[in-house]
């Protein structure tokens, strides 16, 4: 267990140094003027004044010494970006929002994956199941932001459901447990946007597994027992079929992070994906690569976490 | 494991219940609207410290927060804001072959001043006598003859000396400017540090027997110099010491500009009393109110030009030659050349010395930058990173205090979700998209306010192809395309013809540009271009001359809707006579980098926000042509040249008008630009909710509904109270 978690952590930090070298890359070469600051068509701007702010950030130097100061800054908490701002104080403003948002949206695509997926095993070919896979690849096949405006569109003219921000306009002045619910009630909209592509696939994966373990030996002989049907479907046959959601939670991880940043800004929640976005309108270099660094932690750890977990889903595994 | 079926009913009702309490919860919780304002935008700030911010997400604090000198009243005219009045004075050196010439000038100068004191005081009279002054130190056989002139400015004076000036011609002066690359260095390893480059090119210029008159460095990184002599002697010294010409070598950039003499002007600005900087809190320190003065405007000038902060406003402050505090309530700037918009630039908020005097621009952005302190009518409060950004009323506000407790501005950066937020109340104003006009006016939640917008749209022409460079084609272009089809389907009607260079808010637009429009007449568009040569159809029916199709790329930036639907108008319009057009799409700063400014595009659709000033050179002079310079059409016209020189020193509102009417009319009639559309823009206002109370000179105050003037319809804001708060200078005043 230890020498693997040695391993991976190894593995996991070469990983880390090519996700920043690649991304750095892409931005740093990506055309456009980092420095401009939206002033390229300006007739107030001044080359010398941009020349003076390229010279300051460093943007003369070559690449690799700029990822190198770059990266420096980053591990010694000295990162600023164009603006002189420290990227970190923004990193952590808006962290615990993205944080949450995620959290809420993985119960949300196990509590309604899941029973979708059990659903459409048990009641296989009728006509649970045939609509939960309509849905399932109707979801799949619509994309995000379109779903978000439609949701918008329908959540505000029909039924009042916030779709701005993470608390009402003018409710900063009331009690905390009143302002922890309304904050969850903002987070309905974003969160079940972001999970909706992970229901739909969740629940195919469950259904899937579970068709496979429901015809082994051991559930017939469990129904031979005389055990209830919902005795056998949850307490026998689903605990195999759960290895392969395990496996599922590190992609969710990675697509929830990317997805957050469509999200987060149609629907203007003040977390990074919000932030990564409005940065890359303004190709404010330093704030990208720190959020595109943690956002790779994030989903390494994840996954990390996930084959762990394998193991205490499944005895059979061993992490060596 | 059956917790996990128990959990699996369990969850969606929990759910359920969650969601009906908060709907019910909320519902009720719904803040009623207090006696305060918010609007909405779609960008954030990084920043709202008024040198260091461009946006206009960022002005929207920064105009509440700070006040600047001069500002614009509802006519655009410039009024005083922190100075009450201000003296306009030029101080002219001019230089001579012979003493003389000298003596000439100065007696007909002489003579012409004591007119001016002896003439009615509608022209302010010279307080001080032109003198003859000692033949510089340095400059061997020049003479030099100094004017200080009061209450005029430019080259006004020289037209009157006209006769005797051109009897006895002065020597020409040359501006010098040279910034070197950064990290550059000389060929014996030297780097390219301003003290170095100064040394060096001293030495260069007086071995090309030139004199230095004047000397500055700029940002740290441009060092400027005012020489009389040999103009080409002097480049050709420079060139071999910093090899300009070649790409790999290039160590810096050289650029000569003549100066129209050694004219500067100065202005005195008379400051308010009384004003106090506004109390608060940043960067764990609490500050007191205390008093503006002059100091406070000669450390916002000394930022300014700081390279420590390299500020994106700089431009306007570099031709400052120097400021000074006379007394605490009088401040004398002087500028190195004439340049008549220069006072348009002390709109600028003010910065408060005593709090930023000694600080450096990391404890700015950490601090300052994110809670600024000004002397504006509101005080900054909160930012919410993400949120919103909350500011109150500054009691002490010079003006008198403004009637609402509180603005907010909430960051929404979705335009679907900003337009429901104002249809749901969210907000309290926003403009309105052009195809959802129709939908705003029927809603009897909002009233709208429609006024034509300060920006046009146009199709630019390389004139570096040869395609272009034929004005009979160009005009013959702007003909066959229907700019009305273009107001109508794609504006919904909201907009009208473009008139050129200047917004008709301003006196400098010419008021007789309607009658000289070009309109939509395809058969007349056939004839030029045949005239032109385009005679011969090809098997598709396009036009051909000498084997050549005429086919073109038309460009533009992918994010832009209306741009977009321009370009498709224009193309089916020119297929009408026989031209070929290839629509081409980019990513806005792919487009601005490696075919705007690399000037590597046939023709494109952009659009202009046009500001209070007159000044064109960047955009149709002719020197501006290089790539990455804004004449990327490369237009070029002697007389334009000579109307935008002249005007950038001409300070008379008649002299300003005769020469930009001009300007107007060539550039229109050479067509660089097909002039398409001015849009109208629409806002919205939650209905019957506000109104205006405002000081009106006098101490005396008015009550009025929002209105659009020519400085747009939020020109009071400060002063907007909701009418279910009416103020109490206003209750008062209807007893």
């Amino acid at each position: 267990m230890i020498t693997y978690l040695v391993r991976r952590l190894a593995i996991s930090i070469i990983l880390l140094a090519i996700v920043s070298l690649l991304s750095f890359a892409i931005i740093r070469f990506a055309p456009g003027s980092k420095t401009a600051g939206g002033e390229e068509m300006s007739p107030k701007k001044l080359a010398a004044a941009e020349e003076a702010r390229r010279a300051k950030y460093h943007l003369n130097d070559p690449w690799y010494s700029q990822y190198f100061l770059v990266m420096k800054d980053l591990f010694s908490n000295k990162l600023v970006d164009y603006n002189d701002r420290p990227v970190h104080e923004q990193i952590v403003d808006r962290l615990p929002w993205t944080m949450l948002l995620n959290a809420v949206s993985l119960v949300l695509v196990f509590g309604m994956g899941i029973p979708l997926g059990v659903a459409g095993a048990r009641f296989r070919g009728g006509w649970r199941d045939t609509s939960s896979a309509v849905g399932a690849f109707f979801l799949l096949s619509l994309p995000g932001f379109f779903v978000s405006y439609m949701l918008c569109i329908l959540l505000v003219k029909y039924i009042y459901v916030p779709i701005l921000g993470v608390g009402t306009f003018g409710m900063q002045f009331s009690s905390w447990w009143q302002q922890a619910l309304d904050t969850g009630w903002h987070l309905f909209a974003p969160a079940l946007v972001l999970a909706l592509p992970g229901v739909a696939v969740q629940s195919r994966y469950v259904r899937a597994s579970l068709i496979e373990s429901l015809s082994e030996d051991y559930i017939r002989t469990a129904r031979a027992k005389g055990l209830s049907e919902s005795v056998v479907y949850y307490k026998h046959a689903l605990r195999n079929s759960l290895r392969p959601m395990v496996t599922f939670f590190g992609f969710l991880l990675a697509g929830m992070i990317a997805g957050s940043v469509i999200v987060e800004t149609i629907f203007s929640y003040p977390g990074m994906g919000r932030l990564a976005y409005e940065a890359l309108s303004k190709r404010n270099l330093p704030v990208l690569v720190a959020i595109n660094f943690y956002s790779a932690v994030l989903v390494v750890m994840g996954n990390l976490l996930a084959d762990m977990l394998y193991s205490v889903v499944d005895p059979r595994v061993r992490l060596e | 494991m059956l917790w996990l079926k128990r959990f699996i009913f369990v969850f969606p009702v929990l759910l359920g219940l969650f969601f009906a309490a908060a709907f019910t919860f909320v519902k009720q919780q719904v803040a009623p609207h207090e006696n305060v304002l918010t609007m909405g935008s779609i960008g954030e700030p990084e920043n709202v410290n008024p040198i260091r911010a461009t946006t206009t997400s960022a002005s929207d604090v920064t105009n509440l927060v700070f006040n600047g000198l001069i500002k614009f009243d509802e006519n655009m005219n410039m009024v005083g804001d922190l100075a009450t009045s201000w003296d306009l004075s030029q101080n002219s050196r001019l230089f001579f072959n012979t003493e003389d010439d000298a003596k000439a000038v100065l007696a007909a100068a002489e003579a012409l001043m004591r007119g001016r004191a002896a003439a009615p005081p509608t022209t302010a009279p010279a307080t001080q006598p032109a003198r003859l002054m000692v033949p510089h130190k340095a400059s061997r056989d020049a003479k030099v003859v100094t004017f200080d002139f009061e209450g005029s400015a430019g080259t006004e004076y020289q037209d009157a000396l006209a006769d005797v000036l051109a009897k006895h011609p002065p020597r020409k002066v040359y501006l010098l400017a040279i910034s070197p690359r950064p990290s550059a260095k000389f060929s014996d390893g030297v780097e390219l540090k301003p003290a170095a480059v100064e040394e060096r090119a001293r030495t260069a210029i007086a071995k090309a027997d030139a004199v230095i008159v004047e000397h500055y460095v700029v940002l740290d990184s441009m060092v400027q110099w005012v020489f009389h002599g040999e103009r080409d002697a002097v480049e050709k010294a420079l060139t071999a010491l910093f090899l300009p010409d070649d790409p790999d070598n290039g160590l810096a950039d050289l650029s000569f500009e003549e100066f129209p003499g050694q004219d500067r002007p100065s202005y005195v600005f008379h400051l308010r009393r009384g004003v106090m900087w506004q109390g608060g809190q940043v960067g764990g320190k609490v500050y007191e109110p205390k008093e503006f003065t002059a100091e406070d405007v000669k450390f916002t000038w000394d930022m300014l030009v700081s390279s420590e902060i390299a500020s994106p406003r700089a431009s306007d402050y570099v031709t400052v030659e120097s400021a000074t505090a006379l007394d605490p309530y009088a401040i004398r700037i002087t500028y190195k050349k004439p340049y008549s918009l220069a006072v348009n630039s002390w709109s600028m908020g003010i910065l408060p010395r005593h709090i930023l005097d000694g600080k450096g621009p990391e404890w700015w952005a950490d601090n300052y930058d994110r809670h600024p302190i000004g002397t504006g009518p509101f005080k900054f409060d909160q930012w919410k990173s993400g949120e919103w950004i909350r500011m109150v009323r500054n009691q002490a506000y010079y003006e008198g205090p403004p009637n609402l407790d509180a603005i907010y501005i909430r960051y929404i950066p979705d335009q679907l979700n900003i337009q429901l937020t104002l249809e749901t109340g969210g907000i309290d104003f926003y403009s309105i998209e052009p195809q959802a006009v129709g939908r705003a006016i029927k809603d009897k939640r909002l009233d709208l306010v429609q006024f034509q917008s300060r920006s046009y749209n146009y199709i630019g022409w390389n004139m570096k192809r040869p395609l272009f460079q034929d004005v009979r084609v160009r005009r013959a272009l702007a003909q066959a395309i229907n700019i009305d089809d273009i107001i109508q389907y794609i504006l919904y009607g909201y907009g009208v013809q473009s008139t050129g260079i200047y917004a008709p808010q301003f006196y400098f637009c010419n008021p007789h540009m309607k009658d000289r429009l070009l309109k939509y007449d395809p058969e007349k568009a056939k004839a030029l271009l045949a005239e032109a040569g385009w005679k011969a159809h090809d098997a598709e029916g396009y036009l051909v001359k000498d084997g050549q199709r005429f086919e073109f790329d038309l460009i533009t930036n992918n994010a832009n809707e209306i741009r977009k639907d321009i370009c498709v108008v224009v193309q089916s319009d020119l297929k009408k006579v026989g031209v070929k057009v290839n629509l081409k799409q980019y990513e806005w700063s792919v487009f601005i980098q490696r075919y705007i400014d690399a000037q590597n595009f046939d023709a494109c659709v952009l659009g202009w926000q046009m500001s209070n000033d007159f000044d064109m050179y960047q955009l149709f002079h002719s020197s501006q042509t290089h790539p990455g310079e804004l004449n990327f059409c490369s237009y070029k016209n002697k007389e334009a040249d000579l109307l935008i020189d002249r005007l950038r020193t001409t300070y008379s509102e008649d002299g300003i008008k005769r020469l930009a009417w001009r300007l107007q009319e060539i550039v229109y009639e050479d067509q660089p630009y097909v002039f398409l559309d001015v849009p109208e823009a629409t806002v919205g206002i939650q209905r019957n909710t506000f109104r205006v109370y405002r000081p009106h000179g006098n101490g005396k105050w008015v009550d009025e509904p929002i209105r659009e003037t020519k400085a747009g319809f939020d020109l009071y804001l400060p002063y907007w109270y909701r009418v279910k708060y009416p103020p109490a200078g206003l209750a008062e005043g209807r007893k």
